[in-house]
């Protein structure tokens, strides 16, 4: 378990980090959400030594994160840095060595993960001859080579194509479900909606919203009733249901309601005012949630 | 502490192994070495050629033999090859041709533009002696009598106040100086640039994620040292070849401590100032950048290198010794010092305790300013923002 505890950081008259609190388990994928200039980065760097927050704590299975603790954590920044020149295996083997592995298992170790991420075939070339999105597959390469128990990747989804996001969504879900705890931060709300159980969204640096998915859902007072008509309804049928706003079309009509609303009435209503091709009731996307999240 | 020191030695080797496997660094040492090589032998193949000469020696009484000529040269330390001619004419014709330096013959020596300044004495004795041998047997001595009469005498020499010779010691000093220089320059330009790529290349933070700032830096500096040690005692080695392969030279008794002297303030001059680079190489982002941010650490340099070139004159100023003991000279003024009079013992070991000292405070200020910088990499910062820097 991670837990991050009112943790606070300035540069200068900037407040990146302002008493930020929430808590990612194993075997799970957080997501990391919040606008550009959020703290996301910061809140990151922290946790990697890289920036040392002004106040707060950081604890790693109930103890505070130590240097030992950290050759156990992986991280993909957001600016991607790796040795040009340098060939792939040596590469990926560097870091594994600079984790504090032997070079023997560095070597094995780093054989194993170049193949896991796809990059078997361009193992002996240099990273300057790879293209951007095997470049990132490097980049993985090396957060993963060391076997982490916690995984902290920045954006790790940005730039790559529908495939690339596949694989790496799989292994993302291997590696959860393999006991690892896996942080990442993402703007592909879609994507981190369909991935992770638990959501975390800082604004301002300040964790706005914070919990599972599907709790975070059920605690929103808003549901969505996504209605479609074969052909256009009888006016005036809403009227039968109190506290309802629609919107959208003739034929679609998509209604708000409160979470006390009776569906079966709403239902019985849109029969009895035409035939029906769709009545789907949904609670408030990620997206959604986001939105509401970091305006209010 | 083990863990570390592993830590540190992976990174050492990789900035070794990368530099050393690049095509740049062997085809720079190839070039180097050459030079080193030429530099030896092409001056020593020059001054070798001007120390044979060819005399054409015209055969008649009053001309000198060609033994005496022969025996003349070999006392002044040249060699003649004699070509013995019948008459002057002959002899004209091949110093016109060039086939011989000058031609000899009675109370004459032809010489084709100008007097060679290590021939012509030479000849001049030769001749004089055959005149001198004439006139005595023109008075009636016998060959025996003059054998006596020129029998050689030498002189004991007395020195008043005896020195040893310092000339080669100097020598040592001052090429020892120029190349700590140069060494410092090269090697302290490879740090800098080390670590502007890792800023510029974004790699840095994936590094810091793994390992200290401090052990970072200290690998690569680790790393680059070895290289640099490496390299120097090749070159030195291949010139130490080439100069007792060429003519084998008995060194002045003192040289080598000297050597070592020169060698022991390299790597106390390197440690010193590579963390001074490493440091101030952290506040530029961009290659660019790199010159301006080291620009106070050129101009020290340039300063204490010209500062050590006019101590060449006066060895014993009281500034020398002062430069020889302030950590930031001292790499350049010390091995002078030591080549050019006796330092006592306690200043040297001075000198060291004060210079190791010194090393301690700029790894840990530099180390300070590394971590406070390497992690900005957008534009150039000043040395106050890193100071206060992120962490």
């Amino acid at each position: 378990m991670l837990e991050i505890d009112g943790v606070s950081k300035t540069f200068g008259s900037v407040r990146a980090l302002d008493s930020c609190a929430f808590q990612a388990a194993p075997k799970r994928l957080t997501g990391l959400l919040g606008p550009n200039g959020a703290g996301k980065t910061t809140l990151m760097r922290c946790l990697l030594g890289l920036v040392e927050p002004d106040v707060g704590t950081l604890r790693w299975r109930g103890a505070p994160i130590t240097e030992a603790a950290r050759h156990r954590f992986g991280y993909m920044p957001e600016e991607r840095g790796m040795y040009p020149a340098m060939v792939v295996a040596d590469q990926v083997e560097y870091f594994a060595c600079l984790s504090g592995l032997s070079r023997p298992a560095a070597r094995v170790a780093a054989r194993s993960v170049i193949g896991r991420v796809g990059l078997a075939e361009q193992a002996e070339r240099k990273v300057e001859q790879l293209s951007h999105g095997n470049q990132q597959r490097v980049q993985l390469a090396v957060a993963l080579v060391h076997q982490p128990d916690l995984l902290v990747l920045d954006e790790p989804f940005a730039g790559l194509d529908p495939l690339g996001v596949d694989t790496l969504a799989e292994l993302l879900q291997y590696l959860a479900n393999d006991g690892a705890t896996v942080l990442f931060s993402s703007h592909q709300l879609d994507l981190v909606q369909h991935l992770c159980e638990d959501i975390v969204t800082i604004d301002r640096g300040h964790v706005v919203m914070a919990g599972s998915l599907e709790n975070l859902q059920a605690r929103t007072d808003r549901r969505y009733l996504d209605i479609a008509f074969a052909r256009p309804p009888v006016d005036g049928w809403l009227d039968a249901v109190p506290g309802a706003h629609a919107s959208g079309d003739e034929r679609h009509i998509r209604l708000t309601v409160g979470p006390a609303c009776d569906l079966s009435a709403v239902l019985r209503a849109a029969e009895s005012a035409g035939p029906l091709l769709r009545f789907d009731y949904q609670p408030p996307s990620l997206e959604e949630m986001f939105r509401e999240a970091i305006t209010r | 502490m083990r863990a570390r020191l592993s830590i540190i030695w992976v990174i050492a080797r990789r900035e070794l192994l990368m530099r050393v496997r690049s095509k740049a660094f062997l085809i720079s040492s190839v070039i180097l070495l050459l030079a080193i090589i030429a530099g030896i032998v092409i001056p020593s193949l020059i001054t070798r050629s001007t120390t044979s000469y060819t005399v054409a020696v015209v055969i008649g009484p009053g001309a000198p033999t060609p033994a005496a000529v022969t025996a003349l040269a070999g006392a002044a330390g040249i060699t003649v090859t004699v070509r013995e001619v019948a008459d002057r004419g002959a002899g004209v014709e091949l110093v016109e041709s060039g086939a011989a330096t000058a031609a000899i013959s009675p109370g004459e020596v032809v010489w084709k533009s100008a007097v060679d300044t290590r021939l012509g004495p030479v000849l001049d004795a030769a001749a004089a002696q055959t005149a001198i041998a004439q006139r005595a047997e023109a008075l009636g001595l016998t060959p025996a009598q003059l054998a006596g009469l020129f029998a050689p005498t030498k002189p004991t020499a007395t020195t008043l106040q005896p020195t040893t010779d310092r000339g080669p010691r100097s020598l040592v000093a001052m090429a020892g100086m120029i190349l700590l220089f140069v060494a410092l320059n090269f090697y302290g330009a490879y740090v800098l640039t080390g670590v502007v790529e890792e800023k510029s290349s974004r790699v840095v933070e994936v590094l810091l994620a793994r390992v200290r700032a401090a052990d970072l830096l200290a690998g690569k500096i680790l790393g680059i040292g070895l290289l640099g040690i490496g390299q120097f005692f090749a070159l030195a080695a291949a010139a130490a070849v080439t100069l007792q392969i060429l003519k084998p030279a008995n060194l002045p008794p003192g040289t080598l401590p000297l050597i070592a002297i020169v060698a022991l303030w390299f790597v106390l001059g390197y440690s010193f100032y590579s963390v001074v680079y490493g440091a101030l190489g952290s506040l530029a982002s961009r290659t660019e950048d790199a010159q301006a941010a080291i620009t106070p650490l050129t101009f020290l340099l340039l300063l204490t290198y010209f500062g050590a070139f006019s101590a060449l004159g006066k060895p014993t100023a009281w500034w020398v010794t002062a430069g020889s003991l302030f950590p930031p000279t001292a790499p350049m003024f010390m091995p002078l010092r030591a080549g050019l009079t006796d330092v006592p013992a306690w200043q040297m070991l001075c000198a060291v305790v004060l210079m190791i000292a010194a090393i301690v405070g700029m790894v840990h200020a530099g180390g300070r300013l590394y971590r406070g910088a390497v992690l900005h990499t957008s534009g150039r910062l000043r040395i106050r923002q890193a100071w206060h820097g992120s962490r």
